[in-house]
């Protein structure tokens, strides 16, 4: 099969191709190639010169700020917190109810899996949900960040990887004497550590993304999470999300470079790359973990 | 046994399903935790949808509060009369039919001719490359389309400067808005989306494929005959899904990082009408109704869709 000669047509296809993908490919990475060069530029530089793969020169002042702004590191710690709290907590609330459903003898077992899924199709809306959280004093605290109701989707996934563990090892384990809760964390859970990891990295990243919730519940200047900041600082062009003293940020600028506006793009690229950094540094080696999930979760809807 | 009499039965049977639970309490008592953030975090609040035939005061709470006039539905045929809920549902739909118009098919062919490069280390790259965008939230990728756009140094506007002369601020042009969102969001799901469908690609049959040869299929008839057929369930179940979808109009918070006040009359779409209004002009019953409409709509297309394709192919969600 190999063997058989490709005809001009296919080749010239083959090239098209390729070029095409690898062009999507640059449109992905050139935008976060040049805020990372902007990062390193000065305004003048920015606004006044075009495409560069290096800045003329390097200026550090941009990362200065940031890195020594103590409300975005206060965001980032808020932020740290919630996505590890909240990725355990969703975990937790999965695997506990996704193991009795993989169980085919469960009792009922059908009345629970819809009591899960009709959560997905149906809800209360945004209102009920935030007067909820107001009555139970949790609106302008991380908690409501943290909590919430059962992931339905990542529940699934992992109940479907469950039901592949075969049913002779669970009644081995019963014949032995274990009960169902030792059975859950010495046999169901270690042999599901891919499905494990999948669903907690997947966990971990859209807790680390999330804002919707920060915007909704939560005023507090000293509460808010790093998409916040980011959000702020490119929707309003402020940054005394950064300092309390804005003006101690601007005159900082200001010496090193006199042409600073108030619009500045390098301080704005910084904040975004301090921000994306744990998911863009993260990512190159953890990628085939986040693919294998959706892999199991389409064996069975 | 022989004691309890056949006219029992139904008795009998609610003993059994007892003793049954009783049998089985450490998988329930394992469930105890998800069933309390079910009803609390996900029943209770639809139990708060009677809020949208009540009149909220603050003081009263939910079940305090009056009802609403004209029998209760007054917040209902608000829904049905205000221009603004009509505009919401207008720019819903065109938003939603042009991005799955778009994205749709684009999906598919990116699984198409990604799966028509050989070179397994090259499609790999691509593959790693493509998902990226999908782990940035939107503020981030609203960001780098901010940046793309910008009149006076985005590289768009540059190449455009560079062959017409002109600098055009494209996120201010109502005219632009819906192209930007349809392709921000493509441009971000496009590769994880693919995922699915490479999948099915890597399972379909690879005697259909030598067949094929055999028979003489070149490679635009082997994609014709054995790989679009074997993508079929899911295309299937993905159109059900995004036709349910339709009222939402895209992504809240896509939509809501690059709208502004001159591309809101477009941009306008129904979750974002519901923040602006229930949470921003703290009409609360209104807002829940509007919600329970919105809510309701979407099941009632989901329910049709998984009809319709029950008609047309056997691949369906239930």
């Amino acid at each position: 099969m190999g063997k058989t000669k490709k005809s001009i047509g296919s080749k010239i296809f083959d090239i098209c191709n390729i070029t095409l993908f690898v062009l999507f490919c640059i449109t992905i990475l050139y935008p976060i190639y040049e805020i990372v060069v902007n990062s390193f530029s000065t305004e003048t530089e920015i606004v006044g010169k075009g495409f560069r793969l290096m800045p003329y020169k390097w200026y550090f002042t941009n990362w200065k700020i940031i890195l020594s702004s103590a409300l975005l590191w206060k965001s980032f710690y808020n932020s740290v917190y919630v996505t590890v709290l909240a990725s355990l907590y969703s975990m937790f609330l999965s695997a506990t109810y996704a193991y009795p459903l993989s169980r085919k003898d469960l009792p009922d077992r059908n009345f629970w899996t819809f009591f899960l899924v009709f959560t997905m199709f149906f809800s209360g809306g945004l209102i009920p949900y935030y007067l909820l959280m107001n009555s139970l004093k949790l609106v302008n605290t991380l908690l409501v960040l943290i909590i919430g109701s059962i992931n339905v989707w990542n529940t699934l996934i992992m109940r479907n990887y469950f039901m592949t563990i075969p049913d002779s090892l669970q009644e081995s384990a019963k014949i032995d004497g274990a009960s169902e809760i030792t059975i859950l964390r010495m046999v169901v859970l270690p042999l599901s550590l891919p499905v494990l990891a999948t669903v907690l990295l997947w966990n971990l990243v859209a807790n680390w993304n999330s804002w919707v919730s920060c915007l909704i519940y939560v005023n507090d200047p000293n509460k808010q999470v790093v998409q916040i900041v980011l959000q702020n600082i490119f929707r309003e062009r402020t940054f005394n999300i950064l300092s309390e003293n804005t003006q101690n940020v601007y005159d900082a600028l200001r010496d090193t470079d006199p042409k600073q506006s108030i619009t500045n793009y390098g301080l704005r690229d910084a904040t975004f790359i301090f921000v994306t950094l744990p998911i863009l540094a993260s990512y190159p080696f953890l990628q085939k973990y986040f693919v294998k999930g959706i892999m199991i979760g389409s064996l069975k809807g | 046994m022989a004691v309890l009499p056949v006219l029992n039965k139904s008795r009998n049977v609610a003993l059994n399903r007892t003793r049954l639970y009783i049998k089985y309490k450490y998988l329930f008592i394992l469930m105890i935790p998800g069933i309390c953030a079910l009803l609390l975090f996900s029943y209770y609040p639809m139990y708060g949808v009677i809020l949208a035939f009540k009149e909220y005061k603050l003081g009263d709470g939910i079940f305090g509060s009056q009802w609403a006039d004209m029998y209760g539905l007054k917040h209902f045929i608000r829904v049905f009369q205000l221009e603004g809920v009509r505009r919401a549902v207008a720019n819903s739909f065109i938003i939603s039919m042009y991005s799955l118009a778009v994205g749709f098919p684009a999906v598919i062919l990116f699984a198409l001719f990604l799966n028509e490069i050989k070179r397994e280390g090259l499609k790999r790259r691509i593959q790693t490359i493509s998902y990226l965008p999908n782990f940035l939230s939107w503020v981030a990728v609203s960001s780098l389309v901010i940046d793309v756009l910008s009149p006076s140094h985005g590289i768009l506007n540059a190449i455009l400067n560079f062959f017409t002369g002109q600098n055009i601020y494209f996120l201010t042009r109502p005219e632009y808005f819906r192209t930007i969102i349809v392709f921000s969001g493509l441009w971000k799901g496009i590769g994880w989306g693919s995922i699915i469908y490479l999948a099915m690609i890597a399972n379909a049959n690879i005697e259909l494929y030598d067949a094929a040869i055999v028979d003489g299929a070149g490679r635009i008839r082997q994609a014709i005959h054995v790989t679009i057929p074997a993508m079929f369930p899911i295309i299937s179940i993905g159109l059900i899904m995004s036709l349910s979808g339709i009222l939402n109009g895209g992504d809240f918070e896509q939509i809501f990082n690059l709208v502004n006040s001159q591309t809101l009359p477009v941009g306008d779409v129904m979750s974002i009408y519901i923040f602006r209004v229930g949470l921003g002009s703290y009409e609360y019953s209104f807002g829940t109704a509007l919600g329970l409409v919105n809510t309701t709509v979407g099941i009632l297309l989901l329910a049709i869709a998984n009809k319709v394709a029950k008609r047309v192919s056997e691949y369906t969600l239930w």
